[in-house]
């Protein structure tokens, strides 16, 4: 072949030929297959070995003559637990010893989410070589999360408005100085609008911490309430750290972001199981489950747990047979004749439910003679797990001043009050006579009629009765689902005996009747009398506190008394409490509705920080902080232009401060950025989830530091801020003399270890049995761990004595009870023991803040419906509106922080809207076709991925895509210029189009009884783009 | 003043990058050159030789690869092409609301993750450009930047590369794309890069509709 450097151009005038001729490129669209395979890989340079690759080398390697495994000493293996989501499963990492660098993450063996028979704790680490626990690829990931090279490092401060994109590195010295001291901070900024600003900083507001916040609203708390931590998943011990800092400053508005998850979900559950925020299945022994919002596969609590025990228990023979009940189908719906789909419309689980337990009702399928046992002592005398309160009777006289109560003993004349609420309350005996319930073996569930001259009925017969509202054939044609699979379902669940179960996750909630949805699908379980037995419900093994022990890691008792007051989202609080419903009630006005609604059964109300915060209701912010929090991004409809230019300007909240990993979407908004570690630097010690059986809590450590270092010597991260903030302020419960331990010597806190290390100590030598005992380190254990140089840095926050436990602790990753230890044949060896509610009587007895209606106490069908009532069919008519948003955490996928991950991207690069065929086949639709998603608040663009797992008349989209920060836009630091990543942006996210209340400013759409904010509810209509450029 | 030549021109320059020929093109280019060309074999042609990296004819018309390409003793190497190789152009596509995917272009060159530095990408795109610098004369010392950083030297190494293939169809592609570099550098005449983020505007926040 020639090679001449450039071919002789001996040919001109084509082109001109072909422009007149109209060849170009932007001449319209085009449609046919797209083709959304990557074409391309950066296959890097030539591999450093011809068959392993680029592969690191072993962690262990094998004595060729002993056959023994020892390690290899070119890496330290670390054990931690993952944050990739919220599964919290066990990591083992590997770190080259030279570099430092995280090399590779797998599961660590001893937890138990990452293995079904986990390895007991007793076993050494040097034998687990053989058998590393799994994590899935979120978790594998998770070094890209660490080394994002958007990472932000060491302080940032806007060098422009908020939100320019525009920052100045500064110094830890003068983060902490100009946020404590305040006044013209933002001098420097190039600002107009902020410039000769004065800011009250920490001190300030801290010096206003005996004042109140409105002196005719006392229940307001103090001023100090006007400091507001808005926290993502910022849970267990380090939540407990940053609330331990709002109270010692006089804040009680420190929280993280369940609303936004699926709060709902926990109140309902809640509601029926005292004190329990959930209960899963005893999945790998039950024989049959009915998957309600969720399916094994997807996200769950935890997921890859959940997945692993559900396809073990479907592969055993006569095994598990399971349902999803979704409208979407993903993974874990898979069709065959163990596991089977049923798409059911997006909102309406209540309905199926309720015509569900109408049908066992009628058909005398539950368990009556369960039912009948009043109390826990009555129920395990006859051989029972559990009880419930079916038998008891509820006051049913509107007239009455105790209406919507149960009847107790004292009331009905049978007696005064004997210490037990639940054994105070009355039944009607077998005979037909009032009775104690503590001294009935067994009760009537049926009553109607008057005790004591009040109006009384059983609890059973309320739900019966609610159940009773619809016929099948109505409850069919609310959810979708025909009669004939409603029955079936029905039957089938009932002919299980205690091995059936029906669990829930964020779908059945995540709209305005959530809460009531989520207590119907619960309440199938009472019917079938399955908590605490194999194979049927469980609350969970139960974890060891970090909290108290040996040391008292959350009393500040310098600080008692400064922080308390209504929370700035109103939740845990009855309106019909405050100064202001009863000033409006002395005035002779009607006080409902509220300015914006109360939450009196709901926490962690996430969504409604910032625009409480902007309306001043109940109280402005003065200092708004954000950890891993992104609202913009996460909440529906929270991500407008109106809401982010309220936000942007100083004067509606003077001082903005995100801890956070990187320039993110929400904190891209904020004043100052003070780096944060990754989960593999951060610090946590928690419970493992109720998935688990057996007792567990985990803890996770920094395997690797990599944020820049504070002048003593700390790497900085949000603890070292907050351990900052208060020394300068002199605050209670930091310094010297900051944690008492359980023989009143007082600790100093002023590192972040100094803490968590007495957290961990709390765990690691509390009381338990021998099979669970935390062992001693060893000395091949810090060797290959790596502990000395760590031991060595915070020798002075434990005594010695107490090192050997708690680094035995950190190299198992936590402390866990063995797996044995889940059943005691076919009972389940933690049990719940409480009463289980068929009816919750704090919610029976409490009114809606914009109604004024009482909320129901047991459930029933609700049409859901905006604040003050209007159905949303009549809000956004199906006629203009013909479809429904829902959307779903895949396996890659769970929320808005792995965008930098760009294995997991490689595999799905883009989301994209999920269409049914037929409603694609009815609009045109192709897949891979550009289309508009419509919604009464905006349109986004994404291309249709049409599919078959999904109902008609509802589209759906994976979260995590679509961003605009996190590295996804250019930004500039110093005067350098950051480009933005193009991988980051891609894909669509729909929340800031989906739908607002119309009845309360900036709200979305929200369950006013649980407070989940509302996910699957919004209308839209699609627009194939048929545009070119 | 706008050139509805250059800015038709160009145009049609991406379009032989980006879509196959049909047979209007083929009749075009036929008549132009006087050269006999089978509809056919142009096609297969062009899916060969800027589609398929598989056909053992692939001449990859990324800029990130070809600045990369080196002729080794027999053969042509080029770089793997990295699906963000092209991310650097980012923000210029943004400048004047350039998108590419909206683009009528063959599937095989849409699809999501592609390199955003295709040559038929950066000849649209100085269409574009041409298209409004009747309106904003400053888009033309955009242009020229633009010109100058992403179009300098490679395209006409790439171009013969092209005019070496056994092909009558490429020839003639390879002529018009020279033709389309000397209009390039004609309306876009070579100037001095000034500050770059200057022309960017401010980082975008969340997008409002």
């Amino acid at each position: 072949m020639a090679k001449e450097p450039f071919a002789p151009i001996t040919r001109r005038g084509f082109l001109g030929a072909l422009a007149i001729g109209g060849v170009g490129v932007g001449l319209g669209g085009f449609g046919g297959t797209i083709v959304d395979v990557v074409s391309y890989r950066n296959r890097g340079r030539k591999a450093l070995h011809p068959i392993y690759g680029n592969s690191d080398t072993p962690e262990w390697l094998r004595d060729v003559t002993t056959g023994e495994l020892k390690p290899n000493p070119q890496w330290i293996l670390r054990h931690t637990t993952d944050q990739q989501c919220h599964s919290n499963c066990g990591l083992r990492v590997k770190i080259d010893r030279k570099t430092g660098r995280v090399q590779r993450i797998i599961g660590n063996p001893y937890h138990p989410n990452t293995l079904i028979d986990y390895t007991s704790m007793s076993v050494p680490f040097i034998r687990t070589a053989a058998h590393p626990g799994t994590v899935c690829a979120r978790g594998n990931a998770g070094i890209e999360s660490a080394y994002d090279p958007y990472r932000v490092l060491s302080p940032l401060k806007r060098k422009g408005p908020r939100g320019s994109g525009k920052w100045q590195p500064i110094s830890w010295e003068q983060l902490i100085r100009e946020v404590v001291d305040g006044g013209k901070i933002f001098a420097d900024t190039g600002d107009p609008a902020s410039e000769s600003f004065e800011v009250t900083g920490f001190g300030g507001l801290y010096a206003k911490r005996n004042e109140l916040m409105n002196p005719a609203a006392p229940e307001l708390g103090h001023r100090t309430n006007g400091f507001v931590l808005q926290c993502g998943r910022t849970v267990g011990a380090r939540k407990e750290f940053v609330v331990r800092f709002g109270q010692a400053f006089g804040s009680v508005n420190v929280d993280d972001h369940v609303n936004v998850c699926e709060l709902s979900h926990h109140v309902a559950t809640d509601q029926v199981f005292p004190g329990k925020h959930m209960t899963q299945p005893d999945v790998t022994d039950a024989k049959f489950i009915i998957y309600w919002g969720t399916q094994p596969g997807d996200a769950n609590f935890p997921m890859q747990t959940h997945g692993k025990y559900a396809a073990h228990a479907r592969a055993k023979p006569d095994g598990l047979k399971y349902v999803v009940v979704d409208p979407h189908l993903s993974r874990g719906g898979v069709i065959g004749d163990r596991a089977s789909w049923v798409a059911i419309k997006p909102s309406t689980d209540g309905a199926l439910a309720l015509g569900m337990i109408r049908w066992i009702i009628e058909n005398r399928r539950y368990d009556a003679a369960y039912l009948s046992h009043p109390t826990r002592k009555a129920a395990e005398a006859a051989g029972e797990l559990s009880h419930t309160d079916a038998t008891h009777l509820i006051i049913v006289d509107e007239k009455h001043p105790k209406y919507g109560r149960f009847l107790t003993s004292e009331a009905a004349g049978l007696g005064g009050f004997k210490g037990d609420s639940a054994a105070d309350r009355v039944v009607i005996d077998p005979a037909g006579r009032p009775a104690r319930a503590g001294a009935a073996d067994t009760a009537r569930m049926e009553y109607a009629g008057e005790v004591n001259g009040i109006r009384v009925k059983t609890a059973f017969a309320r739900i019966r009765e609610s159940a009773e509202m619809h016929s099948l054939d109505e409850y069919s044609s609310i959810c979708g689902v025909s009669k004939e699979r409603m029955i079936e379902l029905a039957r089938e669940f009932t002919s299980y005996g205690r091995q059936a179960v029906s669990t829930m996750y964020r779908g059945v909630v995540k709209h305005p009747n959530g809460y009531y949805n989520g207590v119907a699908v619960l309440l199938l379980n009472l019917l079938v009398g399955n908590m605490n037995w194999t194979g049927g419900l469980t609350a969970g093994g139960g974890s060891w506190s970090y909290k108290k022990g040996l040391y008292d890691n959350v009393d500040v008792p310098e600080a008692k008394g400064v922080a308390y007051g209504v929370m700035i989202t109103r939740q845990g609080v009855r309106y019909e409490d405050t100064s202001e419903y009863q000033a409006l009630v002395k005035a002779g006005k009607n006080p409902y509705p509220a300015k914006r609604p109360w939450w009196p059964f709901s926490f962690a109300m996430y969504t409604e920080v910032l625009p409480s915060g902007l309306q001043k209701y109940p109280y402005g912010i003065d200092i708004l902080m954000w950890n891993m929090a992104t609202p913009f991004y996460s909440v529906p409809g929270q991500g407008n232009p109106e809401i982010i230019k309220m936000m942007k300007d100083p004067r509606n909240v003077p001082l903005i401060i995100a801890s956070d990993i990187v320039v993110g979407d929400t904190s891209m908004y904020a004043d100052y950025i003070v780096p944060d570690g990754s989960f593999l630097e951060r610090w946590n010690v928690d419970g493992t989830l109720p998935t688990v059986l057996t007792k567990g809590t985990y803890m996770r450590w920094p395997v690797v530091e990599l944020t820049h270092k504070t002048p003593d010597g700390r790497h900085m991260c949000l603890e070292a801020f907050l351990i900052d903030v208060a020394k300068r302020l002199d605050m209670p419960g930091f310094g010297d003399k900051a944690i008492r331990d359980k023989n009143g010597k007082w600790w100093p806190l002023n590192r972040k270890e100094d803490w968590y290390l007495k957290a961990c100590a709390n765990v690691a030598l509390a009381a338990g049995h021998p099979d669970d005992e935390v062992p001693e380190v060893t000395a091949e254990e810090i060797e290959i761990m790596d502990l000395k140089p760590f031991h060595d840095r915070f020798k002075d926050s434990l005594p010695p004595e107490q090192w050997p436990k708690v680094l035995g602790f950190i190299a198992r990753g936590g402390r866990f009870e063995p797996h044995s230890k889940a059943r005691e044949g076919g009972k389940l060896t933690h049990r719940f023991g409480k009463t289980l509610h068929f009816y919750a009587e704090d919610v029976g007895i409490t009114r809606n803040s914009m109604t004024g209606e009482l909320y129901l106490g047991t459930t029933r069908w609700v049409t859901p419906a905006t604040a003050l009532g209007t159905p949303l069919d009549k809000l956004d008519p199906p006629e203009k509106w013909p479809l429904t948003i829902i959307t779903f955490k895949g396996a890659l996928q769970s929320h808005s922080r792995l965008v930098s991950n760009y294995t997991i991207r490689e595999i799905m690069p883009d989301n994209g809207i999920e269409v049914s065929a037929e409603d694609a086949e009815h609009l045109g639709i192709l897949d891979g076709d550009y289309v508009w998603v419509v919604t009464p608040e905006g349109r986004r663009r994404g291309r249709a991925r049409v599919i078959q797992g999904i109902r008609p008349g509802v589209i759906t989209f994976s979260v995590g895509y679509g961003h605009w920060g996190y590295g996804a836009t250019q930004y500039s630091v110093g005067g350098k210029r950051i480009e933005g990543d193009r991988v980051r942006r891609m894909g669509i996210l729909l929340n800031p189009i989906m739908r607002r209340d119309p009845d309360v400013w900036q709200m979305s759409l929200m369950d006013l009884t649980g407070g989940s904010i509302v996910f699957y509810d919004t209308r839209a209509r699609l627009e194939k783009e048929t545009q070119g450029v | 003043m706008s050139d509805p030549g250059v800015t038709e021109q160009l145009r049609a320059a991406a379009a032989l990058l980006l879509q196959p020929p049909d047979e209007r093109t083929s009749s075009i280019l036929q008549s132009a050159s006087g050269e006999r060309l089978d509809p056919g074999e142009a096609r297969q042609d062009f899916y060969d030789t800027f589609c398929i990296p598989r056909s053992g004819r692939y001449i990859p018309p990324y800029r990130h690869v070809m600045l990369g390409a080196r002729e080794l003793r027999d053969y042509w190497y080029f770089p793997p092409p990295r699906y963000n190789g092209g991310d650097g152009l980012v923000s210029w596509y943004e400048t004047i609301g350039f998108d590419v995917s909206r683009l009528n272009a063959d599937v095989l060159l849409t699809g999501p993750n592609r390199p955003l530095d295709h040559l038929g990408y950066l000849l649209a795109f100085l269409s574009t450009v041409a298209r409004s610098t009747d309106e904003n004369s400053e888009l033309f010392e955009l242009g020229s930047t633009f010109a100058e950083e992403f179009l300098s030297e490679w395209p006409r190494r790439y171009v013969s590369l092209l005019s070496r293939a056994n092909s009558v169809y490429l020839h003639l592609v390879a002529d018009a794309l020279n033709e389309a570099l000397d209009r390039v550098n004609e309306y876009f005449p070579p100037q001095a890069i000034k500050n770059v983020e200057d022309m960017q505007g401010e980082t975008s926040g969340v997008v409002a509709d």
